[in-house]
Protein backbone atom coordinates (compact mmCIF):
# COMPACT_ATOMS: atom_id res chain seq x y z
CA UNK A 1 0.00 0.00 0.00
CA UNK A 2 3.14 2.40 0.93
CA UNK A 3 4.98 1.45 -2.68
CA UNK A 4 1.50 2.16 -4.55
CA UNK A 5 1.66 5.82 -1.96
CA UNK A 6 4.96 6.68 -3.28
CA UNK A 7 4.40 6.21 -6.91
CA UNK A 8 1.19 8.00 -6.63
CA UNK A 9 3.29 10.97 -5.05
CA UNK A 10 6.41 10.12 -7.22
CA UNK A 11 3.72 11.18 -10.27
CA UNK A 12 2.73 14.25 -8.91
CA UNK A 13 6.07 15.09 -7.82
CA UNK A 14 6.56 14.95 -11.49
CA UNK A 15 3.56 17.03 -12.73
CA UNK A 16 4.79 19.88 -10.21
CA UNK A 17 8.45 19.92 -11.87
CA UNK A 18 7.17 20.37 -14.76
CA UNK A 19 4.81 22.95 -13.74
CA UNK A 20 8.25 25.02 -13.12
CA UNK A 21 8.63 25.62 -16.59
CA UNK A 22 6.20 23.60 -18.66
CA UNK A 23 4.70 24.08 -22.16
CA UNK A 24 0.65 23.61 -22.89
CA UNK A 25 1.65 20.32 -24.84
CA UNK A 26 4.17 19.07 -21.60
CA UNK A 27 0.99 19.68 -18.93
CA UNK A 28 -0.96 17.64 -21.41
CA UNK A 29 1.50 14.49 -21.74
CA UNK A 30 1.00 14.30 -17.60
CA UNK A 31 -2.50 13.59 -17.75
CA UNK A 32 -2.33 10.18 -17.98
CA UNK A 33 -0.02 9.77 -15.15
CA UNK A 34 -2.59 11.72 -13.11
CA UNK A 35 -5.12 9.30 -14.11
CA UNK A 36 -2.95 6.66 -13.56
CA UNK A 37 -2.17 8.09 -10.13
CA UNK A 38 -6.26 8.11 -9.31
CA UNK A 39 -6.70 4.27 -10.00
CA UNK A 40 -3.68 3.67 -7.70
CA UNK A 41 -5.49 5.65 -4.99
CA UNK A 42 -9.00 4.23 -5.88
CA UNK A 43 -6.62 0.29 -5.46
CA UNK A 44 -5.71 1.92 -2.31
CA UNK A 45 -9.54 2.76 -1.27
CA UNK A 46 -10.65 -0.23 -2.14
CA UNK A 47 -8.18 -2.38 0.07
CA UNK A 48 -9.10 -0.35 2.88
CA UNK A 49 -12.42 -1.27 2.37
CA UNK A 50 -12.10 -5.07 2.58
CA UNK A 51 -9.65 -5.35 4.56
CA UNK A 52 -10.26 -2.76 6.99
CA UNK A 53 -8.05 0.45 7.84
CA UNK A 54 -6.70 -1.64 11.07
CA UNK A 55 -3.81 -3.37 9.14
CA UNK A 56 -2.61 0.36 7.63
CA UNK A 57 -2.77 1.85 10.99
CA UNK A 58 1.49 2.60 11.11
CA UNK A 59 3.66 5.41 10.79
CA UNK A 60 4.77 5.10 7.85
CA UNK A 61 1.49 5.36 5.72
CA UNK A 62 0.19 7.81 8.06
CA UNK A 63 3.61 9.44 7.06
CA UNK A 64 3.50 8.83 3.09
CA UNK A 65 -0.35 10.39 3.22
CA UNK A 66 0.76 13.63 4.48
CA UNK A 67 3.83 13.57 2.34
CA UNK A 68 1.57 13.22 -1.00
CA UNK A 69 -0.71 15.59 0.97
CA UNK A 70 1.45 18.16 0.76
CA UNK A 71 2.73 17.54 -2.70
CA UNK A 72 -0.67 17.70 -3.81
CA UNK A 73 -1.00 21.20 -2.24
CA UNK A 74 2.25 22.64 -3.72
CA UNK A 75 1.01 21.40 -7.11
CA UNK A 76 -2.23 22.83 -6.44
CA UNK A 77 -0.63 26.35 -5.74
CA UNK A 78 1.22 26.24 -8.47
CA UNK A 79 -2.01 25.51 -10.80
CA UNK A 80 -3.65 28.11 -8.96
CA UNK A 81 -0.93 30.94 -9.57
CA UNK A 82 -0.87 29.90 -12.75
CA UNK A 83 -4.82 29.98 -13.82
CA UNK A 84 -4.54 33.37 -12.00
CA UNK A 85 -2.07 34.11 -14.15
CA UNK A 86 -3.02 33.42 -17.28
CA UNK A 87 -7.10 34.76 -16.46
CA UNK A 88 -4.61 38.03 -15.91
CA UNK A 89 -3.33 38.07 -19.51
CA UNK A 90 -6.16 36.98 -21.35
CA UNK A 91 -7.75 40.15 -19.74
CA UNK A 92 -5.32 42.30 -20.91
CA UNK A 93 -5.33 40.99 -24.47
CA UNK A 94 -8.52 40.72 -24.90
CA UNK A 95 -8.97 44.44 -24.33
CA UNK A 96 -5.67 44.83 -26.00
CA UNK A 97 -7.30 43.12 -29.44
CA UNK A 98 -11.00 43.58 -28.65
CA UNK A 99 -11.56 46.23 -26.25
CA UNK A 100 -14.10 46.48 -23.74
CA UNK A 101 -17.90 45.37 -23.46
CA UNK A 102 -20.48 47.46 -22.59
CA UNK A 103 -20.14 45.88 -19.02
CA UNK A 104 -16.95 47.29 -18.99
CA UNK A 105 -15.04 43.65 -18.75
CA UNK A 106 -12.32 42.94 -21.19
CA UNK A 107 -13.32 41.51 -24.48
CA UNK A 108 -12.87 38.01 -25.03
CA UNK A 109 -10.17 36.44 -26.20
CA UNK A 110 -10.43 34.83 -29.25
CA UNK A 111 -7.90 33.05 -31.67
CA UNK A 112 -7.14 33.00 -35.25
CA UNK A 113 -8.82 30.12 -36.69
CA UNK A 114 -8.69 29.18 -40.31
CA UNK A 115 -11.23 26.65 -41.85
CA UNK A 116 -10.56 24.55 -44.76
CA UNK A 117 -13.85 23.52 -47.13
CA UNK A 118 -13.14 20.48 -49.49
CA UNK A 119 -15.38 19.19 -52.00
CA UNK B 1 10.99 65.41 -57.84
CA UNK B 2 11.53 62.98 -60.59
CA UNK B 3 10.15 59.33 -59.33
CA UNK B 4 13.88 58.04 -59.67
CA UNK B 5 14.96 60.75 -57.21
CA UNK B 6 11.86 59.73 -54.96
CA UNK B 7 12.69 56.22 -55.20
CA UNK B 8 16.43 57.24 -53.85
CA UNK B 9 15.23 59.16 -51.01
CA UNK B 10 12.79 56.81 -50.06
CA UNK B 11 15.52 53.83 -50.45
CA UNK B 12 17.85 56.19 -47.95
CA UNK B 13 15.45 56.60 -45.34
CA UNK B 14 14.68 52.79 -45.35
CA UNK B 15 18.42 52.51 -45.33
CA UNK B 16 19.04 54.54 -42.15
CA UNK B 17 15.67 53.15 -40.47
CA UNK B 18 17.11 49.71 -40.84
CA UNK B 19 20.08 50.71 -39.36
CA UNK B 20 18.31 51.87 -36.17
CA UNK B 21 16.60 48.99 -35.95
CA UNK B 22 20.19 47.05 -36.65
CA UNK B 23 21.53 49.04 -33.72
CA UNK B 24 18.45 48.13 -31.31
CA UNK B 25 19.15 44.44 -32.01
CA UNK B 26 22.86 44.79 -31.17
CA UNK B 27 21.92 46.83 -28.24
CA UNK B 28 19.84 43.88 -27.05
CA UNK B 29 22.36 41.01 -27.89
CA UNK B 30 25.14 43.44 -25.99
CA UNK B 31 22.82 43.24 -22.86
CA UNK B 32 21.83 39.73 -22.82
CA UNK B 33 23.48 39.48 -19.67
CA UNK B 34 21.74 42.60 -18.08
CA UNK B 35 20.18 41.83 -15.04
CA UNK B 36 16.14 43.15 -15.71
CA UNK B 37 17.26 44.52 -19.35
CA UNK B 38 13.93 43.92 -21.43
CA UNK B 39 14.47 43.53 -25.27
CA UNK B 40 13.86 46.55 -26.90
CA UNK B 41 11.73 46.43 -30.62
CA UNK B 42 12.30 49.06 -33.33
CA UNK B 43 8.52 49.92 -34.03
CA UNK B 44 8.57 51.06 -38.37
CA UNK B 45 6.04 53.16 -39.50
CA UNK B 46 4.62 53.02 -42.92
CA UNK B 47 5.62 56.20 -44.44
CA UNK B 48 2.77 58.11 -46.81
CA UNK B 49 3.29 57.83 -50.47
CA UNK B 50 2.28 60.31 -53.13
CA UNK B 51 5.43 60.58 -55.92
CA UNK B 52 3.36 62.92 -57.88
CA UNK B 53 3.62 65.50 -54.76
CA UNK B 54 7.26 64.26 -53.88
CA UNK B 55 6.30 62.00 -50.80
CA UNK B 56 8.48 59.41 -51.53
CA UNK B 57 6.76 56.71 -49.09
CA UNK B 58 8.76 54.07 -47.86
CA UNK B 59 9.16 53.62 -43.81
CA UNK B 60 10.47 55.70 -40.91
CA UNK B 61 11.28 54.29 -37.66
CA UNK B 62 8.93 54.66 -34.88
CA UNK B 63 9.01 54.59 -31.16
CA UNK B 64 11.21 52.31 -29.49
CA UNK B 65 8.30 49.25 -27.88
CA UNK B 66 9.72 47.45 -24.76
CA UNK B 67 8.67 43.67 -24.65
CA UNK B 68 8.60 44.50 -20.72
CA UNK B 69 4.73 44.42 -19.47
CA UNK B 70 4.67 45.52 -16.45
CA UNK B 71 1.86 42.94 -15.78
CA UNK B 72 4.49 40.15 -16.32
CA UNK B 73 6.70 42.13 -14.04
CA UNK B 74 4.07 42.33 -11.31
CA UNK B 75 3.71 38.55 -11.55
CA UNK B 76 7.56 37.99 -10.72
CA UNK B 77 7.64 40.32 -7.92
CA UNK B 78 4.50 39.11 -6.01
CA UNK B 79 6.24 35.67 -5.87
CA UNK B 80 9.70 37.61 -4.33
CA UNK B 81 7.89 39.17 -1.79
CA UNK B 82 6.49 35.90 -0.97
CA UNK B 83 9.77 34.03 -1.14
CA UNK B 84 11.44 37.19 1.03
CA UNK B 85 8.79 36.37 3.37
CA UNK B 86 9.36 33.14 4.02
CA UNK B 87 12.85 33.25 3.72
CA UNK B 88 12.68 35.92 6.62
CA UNK B 89 10.41 33.58 8.85
CA UNK B 90 12.76 30.46 8.12
CA UNK B 91 15.96 32.69 9.12
CA UNK B 92 13.83 33.39 12.66
CA UNK B 93 12.22 30.63 13.44
CA UNK B 94 15.23 28.68 12.90
CA UNK B 95 16.68 30.69 16.19
CA UNK B 96 13.58 30.01 18.46
CA UNK B 97 13.17 26.14 17.31
CA UNK B 98 16.17 25.25 19.48
CA UNK B 99 15.00 26.27 22.68
CA UNK B 100 11.89 23.90 22.05
CA UNK B 101 13.92 21.21 21.87
CA UNK B 102 11.50 18.06 23.40
CA UNK B 103 14.40 15.68 23.23
CA UNK B 104 16.86 18.21 25.54
CA UNK B 105 18.13 16.85 28.62
CA UNK B 106 18.79 20.04 30.00
CA UNK B 107 15.26 21.88 28.41
CA UNK B 108 12.10 22.91 30.51
CA UNK B 109 10.37 19.40 29.37
CA UNK B 110 12.93 16.99 31.66
CA UNK B 111 12.92 19.90 34.01
CA UNK B 112 9.33 19.15 34.50
CA UNK B 113 9.37 15.86 34.98
CA UNK B 114 12.90 16.08 37.10
CA UNK B 115 10.86 18.15 39.79
CA UNK B 116 8.02 16.43 40.10
CA UNK B 117 10.37 13.00 40.57
CA UNK B 118 12.25 14.56 43.48
CA UNK B 119 8.72 14.87 44.96
CA UNK B 120 8.02 11.57 44.30
CA UNK B 121 11.84 10.89 45.64
CA UNK B 122 10.38 12.99 48.80
CA UNK B 123 7.70 10.97 49.53
CA UNK B 124 9.81 7.89 49.98
CA UNK B 125 11.70 9.53 52.58
CA UNK B 126 10.19 12.83 53.60
CA UNK B 127 12.48 14.07 56.03
CA UNK B 128 15.80 12.70 54.36
CA UNK B 129 17.71 16.21 53.78
CA UNK B 130 19.39 15.04 50.54
CA UNK B 131 15.80 14.25 48.89
CA UNK B 132 14.17 17.90 50.12
CA UNK B 133 17.41 19.42 48.63
CA UNK B 134 16.62 17.87 45.45
CA UNK B 135 13.26 19.62 45.18
CA UNK B 136 15.01 23.08 45.73
CA UNK B 137 17.54 21.95 42.95
CA UNK B 138 15.34 20.66 40.68
CA UNK B 139 12.74 23.74 41.13
CA UNK B 140 15.79 25.73 40.51
CA UNK B 141 17.04 23.88 36.86
CA UNK B 142 13.55 24.33 36.20
CA UNK B 143 12.97 28.08 36.87
CA UNK B 144 16.64 28.69 35.00
CA UNK B 145 15.62 26.13 31.87
CA UNK B 146 12.25 28.47 31.59
CA UNK B 147 14.40 31.71 32.13
CA UNK B 148 16.41 30.77 29.70
CA UNK B 149 13.85 29.93 27.01
CA UNK B 150 12.10 33.18 27.77
CA UNK B 151 15.06 35.25 27.61
CA UNK B 152 15.96 33.02 24.12
CA UNK B 153 12.68 34.81 22.57
CA UNK B 154 13.89 37.72 23.79
CA UNK B 155 17.12 37.73 22.24
CA UNK B 156 15.56 37.06 18.79
CA UNK B 157 12.93 39.58 19.33
CA UNK B 158 15.47 42.34 19.68
CA UNK B 159 17.57 41.31 16.81
CA UNK B 160 13.53 41.32 14.68
CA UNK B 161 13.99 44.92 15.93
CA UNK B 162 17.15 45.55 14.65
CA UNK B 163 16.52 44.10 11.23
CA UNK B 164 13.70 45.82 10.97
CA UNK B 165 15.84 49.08 11.24
CA UNK B 166 18.26 47.87 8.04
CA UNK B 167 14.96 46.60 6.20
CA UNK B 168 13.32 50.19 6.47
CA UNK B 169 16.76 51.70 5.61
CA UNK B 170 16.93 49.67 2.59
CA UNK B 171 13.45 50.46 1.37
CA UNK B 172 14.00 54.07 1.78
CA UNK B 173 17.73 53.85 0.24
CA UNK B 174 15.92 51.82 -3.47
CA UNK B 175 13.19 54.10 -3.12
CA UNK B 176 16.14 57.15 -3.38
CA UNK B 177 17.71 54.90 -6.43
CA UNK B 178 13.92 55.49 -8.15
CA UNK B 179 13.62 58.60 -7.37
CA UNK B 180 16.96 59.20 -9.04
CA UNK B 181 15.77 57.82 -12.55
CA UNK B 182 12.61 59.53 -12.46
CA UNK B 183 14.17 62.49 -11.97
CA UNK B 184 16.32 61.61 -15.35
CA UNK B 185 13.11 61.03 -17.02
CA UNK B 186 11.95 64.25 -15.92
CA UNK B 187 14.76 65.99 -16.93
CA UNK B 188 15.21 64.16 -20.30
CA UNK B 189 12.01 62.92 -22.09
CA UNK B 190 14.15 60.40 -24.45
CA UNK B 191 15.56 58.72 -21.00
CA UNK B 192 12.17 56.82 -20.73
CA UNK B 193 13.56 54.72 -24.30
CA UNK B 194 16.78 54.00 -22.31
CA UNK B 195 17.13 50.50 -21.73
CA UNK B 196 19.80 50.91 -19.56
CA UNK B 197 17.39 52.81 -17.21
CA UNK B 198 14.94 50.97 -17.50
CA UNK B 199 16.93 47.83 -16.24
CA UNK B 200 18.27 49.77 -13.30
CA UNK B 201 14.31 50.31 -12.46
CA UNK B 202 13.12 47.41 -12.81
CA UNK B 203 16.07 45.73 -10.70
CA UNK B 204 15.26 48.16 -7.76
CA UNK B 205 11.02 47.56 -7.93
CA UNK B 206 12.40 43.86 -7.63
CA UNK B 207 14.94 44.70 -4.90
CA UNK B 208 12.19 46.26 -3.20
CA UNK B 209 9.76 43.69 -4.06
CA UNK B 210 11.61 41.05 -1.39
CA UNK B 211 11.15 43.52 1.39
CA UNK B 212 8.05 44.73 1.08
CA UNK B 213 4.49 44.51 -0.77
CA UNK B 214 3.82 47.61 -2.90
CA UNK B 215 2.28 48.25 -6.27
CA UNK B 216 3.36 50.67 -9.34
CA UNK B 217 1.65 53.13 -11.28
CA UNK B 218 3.44 54.68 -14.19
CA UNK B 219 2.59 58.26 -15.05
CA UNK B 220 2.23 59.48 -18.87
CA UNK B 221 5.49 60.99 -18.35
CA UNK B 222 7.37 57.55 -17.89
CA UNK B 223 8.12 58.09 -14.05
CA UNK B 224 7.45 55.37 -11.32
CA UNK B 225 5.52 56.22 -8.63
CA UNK B 226 5.45 53.16 -5.71
CA UNK B 227 3.02 52.66 -3.33
CA UNK B 228 4.20 51.35 -0.39
CA UNK B 229 1.37 48.51 0.83
CA UNK B 230 -0.81 49.74 -2.11
CA UNK B 231 -1.69 52.80 -0.37
CA UNK B 232 1.64 54.82 1.06
CA UNK B 233 3.44 56.89 -1.36
CA UNK B 234 7.13 55.87 -1.31
CA UNK B 235 7.89 57.47 -4.50
CA UNK B 236 5.93 60.01 -6.28
CA UNK B 237 7.71 61.40 -9.44
CA UNK B 238 11.03 63.36 -8.26
CA UNK B 239 9.62 63.11 -4.65
CA UNK B 240 10.56 60.60 -1.94
CA UNK B 241 8.28 60.05 1.01
CA UNK B 242 10.44 58.05 3.66
CA UNK B 243 9.49 55.65 5.99
CA UNK B 244 10.30 54.90 9.40
CA UNK B 245 10.05 52.52 12.35
CA UNK B 246 8.63 52.66 15.74
CA UNK B 247 6.54 50.93 18.28
CA UNK B 248 7.63 49.78 21.62
CA UNK B 249 10.42 46.96 22.70
CA UNK B 250 7.45 44.23 22.42
CA UNK B 251 5.24 45.87 18.84
CA UNK B 252 6.99 46.64 15.42
CA UNK B 253 5.11 50.33 14.13
CA UNK B 254 5.67 51.13 10.49
CA UNK B 255 5.07 54.59 10.29
CA UNK B 256 4.76 57.03 6.81
CA UNK B 257 6.16 59.99 6.26
CA UNK B 258 3.59 62.18 8.64
CA UNK B 259 4.18 60.06 11.56
CA UNK B 260 1.16 57.52 10.42
CA UNK B 261 1.09 53.92 11.40
CA UNK B 262 0.72 51.95 8.09
CA UNK B 263 1.85 49.02 9.98
CA UNK B 264 -1.08 47.04 8.44
CA UNK B 265 -0.81 47.66 5.12
CA UNK B 266 2.71 45.59 5.02
CA UNK B 267 1.95 41.73 4.88
CA UNK B 268 4.63 40.48 2.20
CA UNK B 269 8.36 40.88 2.30
CA UNK B 270 11.22 40.17 4.57
CA UNK B 271 9.22 43.56 6.32
CA UNK B 272 5.93 41.67 6.46
CA UNK B 273 7.46 38.52 7.97
CA UNK B 274 9.43 40.63 10.46
CA UNK B 275 6.00 42.56 11.61
CA UNK B 276 4.19 39.42 11.87
CA UNK B 277 6.61 37.65 13.76
CA UNK B 278 7.49 40.64 16.43
CA UNK B 279 3.96 41.39 16.64
CA UNK B 280 2.24 38.27 16.59
CA UNK B 281 4.29 34.72 16.30
CA UNK B 282 6.83 35.43 19.03
CA UNK B 283 4.08 37.67 21.39
CA UNK B 284 2.18 33.96 21.25
CA UNK B 285 5.12 31.71 22.08
CA UNK B 286 5.81 34.07 25.46
CA UNK B 287 2.03 34.46 26.08
CA UNK B 288 2.22 30.78 26.23
CA UNK B 289 5.39 30.00 28.48
CA UNK B 290 4.20 32.92 30.98
CA UNK B 291 1.05 30.92 31.29
CA UNK B 292 3.13 27.78 31.66
CA UNK B 293 5.42 29.40 34.37
CA UNK B 294 2.80 31.22 36.52
CA UNK B 295 0.29 27.81 36.30
CA UNK B 296 3.44 25.42 37.60
CA UNK B 297 4.69 27.98 39.91
CA UNK B 298 1.22 28.68 41.51
CA UNK B 299 0.19 25.35 41.67
CA UNK B 300 3.08 23.89 43.14
CA UNK B 301 3.53 26.68 45.73
CA UNK B 302 -0.33 26.27 46.55
CA UNK B 303 0.16 22.01 47.75
CA UNK B 304 3.48 23.21 49.54
CA UNK B 305 1.32 25.79 51.49
CA UNK B 306 -1.11 23.53 52.94
CA UNK B 307 1.38 20.77 53.78
CA UNK B 308 3.65 21.25 56.65
CA UNK B 309 7.45 21.11 57.13
CA UNK B 310 9.70 19.29 58.84
CA UNK B 311 9.31 21.23 61.72
CA UNK B 312 5.77 20.51 61.85
CA UNK B 313 4.29 23.92 61.44
CA UNK B 314 3.41 25.52 57.61
CA UNK B 315 6.35 26.64 55.56
CA UNK B 316 6.91 30.30 55.77
CA UNK B 317 7.86 31.04 52.40
CA UNK B 318 6.84 29.47 48.94
CA UNK B 319 9.08 27.62 46.35
CA UNK B 320 8.60 29.60 43.31
CA UNK B 321 8.54 33.03 42.80
CA UNK B 322 7.48 35.53 39.48
CA UNK B 323 7.55 39.00 39.55
CA UNK B 324 3.55 39.38 37.34
CA UNK B 325 1.70 37.20 35.17
CA UNK B 326 2.80 38.69 32.13
CA UNK B 327 6.33 38.46 32.72
CA UNK B 328 6.24 35.17 34.84
CA UNK B 329 8.86 33.37 32.76
CA UNK B 330 11.32 35.43 32.52
CA UNK B 331 11.35 36.16 36.59
CA UNK B 332 10.74 32.38 37.80
CA UNK B 333 12.99 31.82 40.29
CA UNK B 334 13.56 30.06 43.34
CA UNK B 335 13.06 31.51 46.99
CA UNK B 336 15.67 31.22 49.43
CA UNK B 337 13.26 28.47 51.32
CA UNK B 338 15.56 25.88 52.78
CA UNK B 339 15.54 22.08 52.57
CA UNK B 340 13.53 21.40 56.06
CA UNK B 341 10.95 24.09 54.88
CA UNK B 342 9.54 21.60 52.18
CA UNK B 343 6.87 20.61 53.35
CA UNK B 344 6.22 17.05 52.50
CA UNK B 345 3.86 16.12 55.31
CA UNK B 346 0.00 16.20 55.17
CA UNK B 347 -1.65 19.20 57.63
CA UNK B 348 -3.63 15.62 58.98
CA UNK B 349 -0.36 13.66 59.23
CA UNK B 350 2.51 15.68 60.68
CA UNK B 351 5.69 13.81 59.67
CA UNK B 352 4.16 12.18 56.70
CA UNK B 353 4.61 11.68 52.59
CA UNK B 354 1.40 12.97 51.86
CA UNK B 355 1.73 16.30 51.11
CA UNK B 356 4.74 14.87 48.45
CA UNK B 357 2.46 11.98 47.31
CA UNK B 358 -0.08 15.30 46.01
CA UNK B 359 3.03 16.98 44.93
CA UNK B 360 4.40 14.43 42.63
CA UNK B 361 0.41 13.67 41.34
CA UNK B 362 0.55 17.54 40.19
CA UNK B 363 2.75 16.21 37.28
CA UNK B 364 0.61 13.65 35.94
CA UNK B 365 -3.00 15.76 36.71
CA UNK B 366 -4.51 18.15 33.83
CA UNK B 367 -3.62 21.74 35.15
CA UNK B 368 -3.69 23.78 32.13
CA UNK B 369 -6.49 24.07 29.17
CA UNK B 370 -6.85 20.31 30.61
CA UNK B 371 -3.41 19.50 29.80
CA UNK B 372 -0.82 18.41 31.69
CA UNK B 373 2.24 21.05 32.64
CA UNK B 374 4.36 18.77 30.03
CA UNK B 375 1.76 18.12 27.66
CA UNK B 376 1.24 21.92 27.56
CA UNK B 377 4.68 22.39 27.52
CA UNK B 378 4.74 19.83 24.32
CA UNK B 379 1.95 21.36 22.17
CA UNK B 380 3.67 24.99 22.50
CA UNK B 381 7.06 23.07 21.10
CA UNK B 382 4.82 21.54 18.23
CA UNK B 383 3.47 24.29 17.75
CA UNK B 384 6.71 26.00 17.15
CA UNK B 385 8.03 23.46 14.99
CA UNK B 386 4.73 23.36 12.97
CA UNK B 387 5.59 27.29 12.51
CA UNK B 388 9.22 26.02 11.40
CA UNK B 389 7.35 23.28 8.44
CA UNK B 390 5.08 25.68 7.53
CA UNK B 391 7.81 28.60 7.07
CA UNK B 392 10.03 26.27 4.88
CA UNK B 393 7.18 24.72 2.99
CA UNK B 394 6.04 28.13 1.85
CA UNK B 395 10.08 29.15 0.74
CA UNK B 396 9.68 25.73 -1.00
CA UNK B 397 6.70 26.72 -2.65
CA UNK B 398 7.61 30.40 -3.18
CA UNK B 399 10.87 29.06 -4.60
CA UNK B 400 8.73 27.15 -7.10
CA UNK B 401 6.03 29.79 -7.70
CA UNK B 402 9.12 32.36 -8.49
CA UNK B 403 10.58 30.26 -11.02
CA UNK B 404 7.41 29.73 -12.95
CA UNK B 405 6.56 33.70 -13.01
CA UNK B 406 10.13 34.02 -14.15
CA UNK B 407 9.66 31.64 -16.85
CA UNK B 408 6.69 32.76 -17.78
CA UNK B 409 7.77 36.35 -18.28
CA UNK B 410 10.59 34.48 -20.34
CA UNK B 411 8.21 33.03 -22.54
CA UNK B 412 5.96 35.86 -23.00
CA UNK B 413 8.39 38.20 -25.06
CA UNK B 414 8.40 38.63 -28.72
CA UNK B 415 5.71 36.82 -29.44
CA UNK B 416 3.10 37.97 -32.05
CA UNK B 417 -0.53 38.46 -30.63
CA UNK B 418 -1.97 36.06 -32.80
CA UNK B 419 0.52 33.29 -31.55
CA UNK B 420 0.46 34.54 -27.71
CA UNK B 421 -3.26 34.27 -27.46
CA UNK B 422 -3.49 30.79 -29.21
CA UNK B 423 -0.69 29.78 -26.91
CA UNK B 424 -2.64 31.49 -23.65
CA UNK B 425 -5.78 29.51 -24.85
CA UNK B 426 -3.65 26.34 -24.85
CA UNK B 427 -2.68 27.05 -21.14
CA UNK B 428 -5.64 27.72 -19.89
CA UNK B 429 -7.25 24.42 -21.34
CA UNK B 430 -4.32 22.68 -20.26
CA UNK B 431 -3.60 23.79 -16.57
CA UNK B 432 -7.93 23.34 -16.30
CA UNK B 433 -8.02 19.77 -17.00
CA UNK B 434 -4.27 19.33 -15.03
CA UNK B 435 -5.80 21.39 -12.22
CA UNK B 436 -9.30 18.87 -12.22
CA UNK B 437 -7.18 15.90 -12.09
CA UNK B 438 -5.16 17.26 -8.85
CA UNK B 439 -8.60 18.17 -7.37
CA UNK B 440 -10.25 14.91 -7.59
CA UNK B 441 -6.19 13.50 -6.14
CA UNK B 442 -6.57 15.59 -3.27
CA UNK B 443 -10.13 14.36 -2.22
CA UNK B 444 -9.32 10.52 -2.82
CA UNK B 445 -5.90 11.40 -0.64
CA UNK B 446 -8.04 13.14 2.61
CA UNK B 447 -10.72 9.91 1.61
CA UNK B 448 -7.98 7.62 2.63
CA UNK B 449 -6.15 10.16 5.38
CA UNK B 450 -9.55 9.73 7.16
CA UNK B 451 -9.95 6.15 6.77
CA UNK B 452 -6.81 5.45 8.70
CA UNK B 453 -6.95 9.13 10.46
CA UNK B 454 -6.76 7.02 14.22
CA UNK B 455 -2.79 7.09 13.39
CA UNK B 456 -2.60 10.14 11.08
CA UNK B 457 -3.38 12.38 13.62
Amino acid sequence: MRAKLQDVRRRVATLRRTLLSPSAEEIRLHLPELMEAVQRLDDIQNELRSHGARDAQNGDLAQELQALKKELRMVQRLIDHSVAFYQGWAKLFGSATGGYMSSGEAAPLTTPAVVWMQG
Amino acid sequence: MSSLTSTLVSTANAMQVFTQALNVVGNNIDNVNTPEYADQNQSLVAAPFAPAEGITGGVIAGPLLSSRSEYLEQAVRTQQGALGDAQQRTTDLGQIQPLFDLTSTTGIDSAINNLFDSFSQLSTSPNDSINQQAVITQAGNLAQAVDSTASGIDQVSTNITSQTGSVIDNINQIASQIVGINQQYAADSQATQDAGLDAQMHTALENLSQLANFTVLKSSDGAYNVYLGGQTLLVLGTSQFTVSAGGSSNQTAILDSQGNDITSEINQGSLGALIQEKNTILPGYTTQLNTLAKSLADTVNTQLSQGLDQSGTAPPVNLFTYDQASDAASTLAVTNITPSQIAAASASAPGGNSNAIALAALGTTPAINGFTFTQYYGNLGAQVGNDMDDAQADQTQSQDQLTQAETQVASQSGVSINAEATKLLEFQQAYEAAGKMVSVLQDMTQTVIDMVQPVST
